[in-house]
Parts: C-alpha cells; sequence; structure tokens
C-alpha cells in the first residue's frame, strides 16, 4: 500500500468537512469533479444521455455514502473516477445481458476495494506531457480525429460522434478505450518505475 | 515480458519484485500492442483507471459538464433514503397493468399528482429559476415499456408516460406543441417538489399519440405562479419545432422549461 501523502490538500479539507456533514462541501465536491465524471460516462457511446445522467448521479451517490472510509482524502477525483466507470460499464453491462445482477454484485464488492489497493499516483505535473505525448504519438486516423473530437474539442459526446463520423457506437468506444490504454501503459510504467526504486 | 493478469496484480498490489518492476517499466515505455490489448480488453475498473481518469481530466481540462441544483438535490435526497437511483421511482411505479391512456381532458383535470412529501432543501434563495426535468416512458400498443428519449421518432400507436421534476415547489404543466403551431395543454399540477408522475386519479396516466403526426414538442413549464392555459398555450406555441428553445420571448419571462422532442409516424 502507497505511503504517499494526500497530494490534494483543499480536497483532502473539503472531503473532512463533507465526512463531517458540512453541505457546502458536499456541493463542492460536487461542483469541482462533476464535469470528469460526466464526461467519463460520455465517453461510452452505449449510453444514451438519460443513463449518462443516472451513471454521473449514482456516482456522486455511491461515493457520498462510502466517504468516511476514503483512506486518502486526496485522492478523492481518482476514487470517484473510478466508481463512475464501474457504475458506467455496470449500466452497459445490465444492457447486453439480463444476466447482469451477479456482475452488479461483483462490481460493488470491487469498488469496496478501490481505496485499499491505491497504487502510487506518480508526479503530478506529470500527466500533462504523457497524455499530451499519447495523443502526438497517434497515427493521422480515425482514432486520433475520435480522440480530439471528443477530448480536445469536448463538446460532443461519444454517442455524437459516432453520429457525426457515420459508424457505430461500438466503434468510438472501442477508440477512445484504446486511446486510454496507451495512457494507462504509461501510467503504469511510472507506477513501475517507483516500485523499481523500491520508493513505494 | 508482457503484462498479463498476474504482473498486472503483482504491480498494482507492490509485490512485484523491484528488478522485475523496472524491466517492466522499460517495456511499458515502448510500444506494445500486446500490452495494451492486455489493457483495453479489462471489463472493469480498477484504481489505476481513476488515476488515468483524473490525469486525462487534469491535462485536457472537460469543456462543459458543470452540475446543476436539481441533480445535486436528487443526490442529496438519495443519501437520505435507503435506495436511490435517479429512474427507480418512475420505472416501479409505472407497471403497465396500472396505467391508465387518459385524454388530454383528464389529464388537466388532475392535481398534484403523486406529489411527494419530502420538503425540497437542496437549493437556496429563491429568485433564481426553478430547475426542471421532464422524462417519459413510452408504452407501446402491446402494454411493453420501454425508455423515451428525446429526439427519437415514435410509432403513433405508443403513449406517453410523463414524469416532470422541480427543484422546489412549482406550478407545473405540459403543454404539446406541433410544428404547424397547433398547441393543447396536456397537464397541469401543483407540486410540492421533486418527482411527480403526470396521472390520473393518484394513477400514472399515458397520453396518446394517436391522431398525431410529425414533430411534435412536450414543454414542460415551471412557475411559481399559478400558471392558466391561455399562458402555457402561449408558451408552447412559441416553442413549435424548430423553433429555437434558447428564444428570450417575453411571455417566458420568469418561466423554467424542459423540453423533449419525438417525430410521431
Amino acid at each position: 500500500m502507497s505511503k504517499d501523502p494526500p497530494r490534494d490538500a483543499p480536497g483532502c479539507d473539503l472531503v473532512a468537512r463533507a465526512v463531517a456533514g458540512d453541505a457546502e462541501a458536499l456541493r463542492a465536491l460536487y461542483d469541482t469533479h462533476r464535469p470528469d465524471v460526466h464526461r467519463l460516462a460520455r465517453g461510452f457511446a452505449g449510453l444514451d444521455p438519460d443513463d449518462v445522467d443516472d451513471v454521473v448521479q449514482e456516482t456522486f451517490v455511491r461515493a457520498f455514502r462510502h466517504l468516511a472510509g476514503l483512506e486518502h482524502p486526496g485522492r478523492f477525483g481518482p476514487w470517484l473516477l473510478t466508481i463512475a466507470r464501474n457504475r458506467a460499464l455496470s449500466r452497459l453491462a445490465r444492457r447486453r445481458s439480463e444476466a447482469a445482477t451477479a456482475a452488479e454484485f461483483g462490481r460493488e464488492a470491487e469498488a469496496h476495494l478501490e481505496v485499499e489497493a491505491e497504487p502510487p499516483d506518480p508526479e503530478a505535473g506529470l500527466e500533462l506531457d504523457v497524455v499530451r505525448r499519447v495523443i502526438a504519438s497517434l497515427p493521422d486516423g480515425p482514432e486520433k480525429e475520435t480522440v480530439h473530437l471528443f477530448y480536445v474539442e469536448g463538446n460532443l459526446s461519444a454517442r455524437q460522434i459516432a453520429e457525426r463520423l457515420g459508424v457505430g457506437k461500438s466503434a468510438i468506444t472501442m477508440r477512445l478505450e484504446r486511446f486510454r490504454a496507451k495512457v494507462k501503459k504509461r501510467v503504469l510504467a511510472e507506477v513501475a518505475r517507483l516500485r523499481g526504486e523500491g520508493s513505494c | 515480458m508482457h503484462l498479463d493478469a498476474h504482473s498486472y496484480a503483482a504491480l498494482l498490489e507492490g509485490t512485484m519484485p523491484p528488478e522485475e518492476a523496472r524491466a517492466l517499466s522499460t517495456h511499458l515505455d515502448g510500444e506494445c500492442e500486446q500490452c495494451e490489448g492486455f489493457l483495453a480488453a479489462q471489463s472493469s475498473a480498477d484504481s489505476l483507471d481513476g488515476v488515468v481518469d483524473a490525469w486525462v481530466g487534469r491535462a485536457l481540462p472537460p469543456t462543459g459538464g458543470q452540475g446543476n441544483d436539481l441533480e445535486f438535490a436528487r443526490i442529496t435526497r438519495s443519501l437520505r433514503t435507503a435506495r436511490g437511483g435517479a429512474r427507480s421511482a418512475l420505472l416501479a411505479g409505472t407497471i403497465a397493468a396500472s396505467i391508465l391512456v387518459a385524454g388530454v381532458a383528464g389529464l388537466v383535470a388532475s392535481r398534484d399528482a403523486r406529489a411527494p412529501t419530502a420538503k425540497w432543501d437542496g437549493v437556496k434563495g429563491v429568485e433564481r429559476p426553478i430547475p426542471v426535468r421532464l422524462r417519459f416512458l413510452e408504452l407501446t400498443h402491446d402494454r411493453a415499456i420501454q425508455k423515451g428519449l428525446s429526439g427519437e421518432a415514435v410509432d403513433r400507436s405508443a403513449s406517453l408516460l410523463f414524469e416532470a421534476e422541480t427543484s422546489r415547489a412549482a406550478w407545473l404543466a405540459i403543454a404539446r406543441v406541433s410544428a404547424d403551431g397547433s398547441a393543447e395543454v396536456v397537464w397541469r399540477a401543483r407540486s410540492s417538489g421533486g418527482r411527480v408522475q403526470v396521472g390520473l386519479g393518484g394513477r400514472p396516466a399515458a397520453y396518446p399519440l394517436a391522431g398525431l403526426a410529425g414533430p411534435q414538442r412536450f414543454v414542460l413549464v415551471a412557475s411559481e405562479a399559478p400558471l392558466d392555459d391561455l399562458r402555457v398555450l402561449k408558451v408552447g406555441r412559441s416553442l413549435a419545432p424548430p423553433a429555437d428553445l434558447a428564444a428570450d420571448a417575453p411571455e417566458l419571462s420568469g418561466l423554467s422549461l424542459d423540453v423533449v422532442e419525438l417525430t410521431v409516424q
């Protein structure tokens, strides 16, 4: 388990106040992080706008219910986004299968483990360089165009991009997930480097 | 060495030997489609996914998606109840067998149908417009219920089950308006805040689309003052499709609106 100090002092304060029942702190956490959660959910083209709203709402309800158990309050953002991703995946799974109840329970259990399994968070400031390098390294083509429309221009949901480009919704989701996998690989390389240095 | 479930878990848990971690770090710094494929194929999110999404969020901040009072209120309401869920109340309450298919006259006659008793406490101040939301379910001719999506085509044999949501007490009305400007008041009610199903006599009531054709807008109007039919119709006509929904017409002054648009075929 990481011994990193919390990175986000204002976030720590907000979480502490929210746990203590401060409604304004709860609202501030919601206002601060809602755009990231919303974008994450919009990246799944299989979710319609109402689904996206529901994922956002379920994410905050779940996070706020378990806020007191958050071990590293400075990592509220990544923790929240993990919950959001699982909420979105659960909703998509429910769509795909009538037997989704088991998967739902499985993910509920994972969500409880998220904090305990927190990996080291590489240095602040590195992300800008890494994410931009990943985008720059994408060859010109549909994947780069999709990433640019969704992340850089940012006005269209994955679903809207599918309509605009005239391709299937799953194709757009896959392109965005491939981009994330490239970023994740670089993040993982950093985590491995830190493990290799024995710093965590 | 490539990533697999074992090495991935060891890396996250911190149980990978340092020399292995260094070798993996060097490998992952380069291009590797196999490792990317492994990561892209993961079916559930773990703690590293949150870090990745947070990195992307810091490097490429979202351009929209700001919060709103209505949603925040819904979240706080859910925290106070045993079970939350944006849609659960609507779905749970709309069992096909119990749904009435009511004409306009019947719906307009209903008042305060199933208004929640919980007092609104999520919004401070009274000057701001009342946040509102209009959602609907589609009841097909064979009594199946499916989620309604604004912007889609709907068969004229279907009926619509509406749910209006407001952040606080308000007078509500739903008007329907066609592209030719013909409008009617579909429903009026006084709500004490929260979700209200359009209903009749305490039961959900569906609005039949029979006899309609082409683009239709259903406009939910909310006001702190009582709404009369004349005003609601005026609002509806000013928003006949394809009018701009951001219109700043005088008749919209002081009102909160949400719109569902459908093409009846």
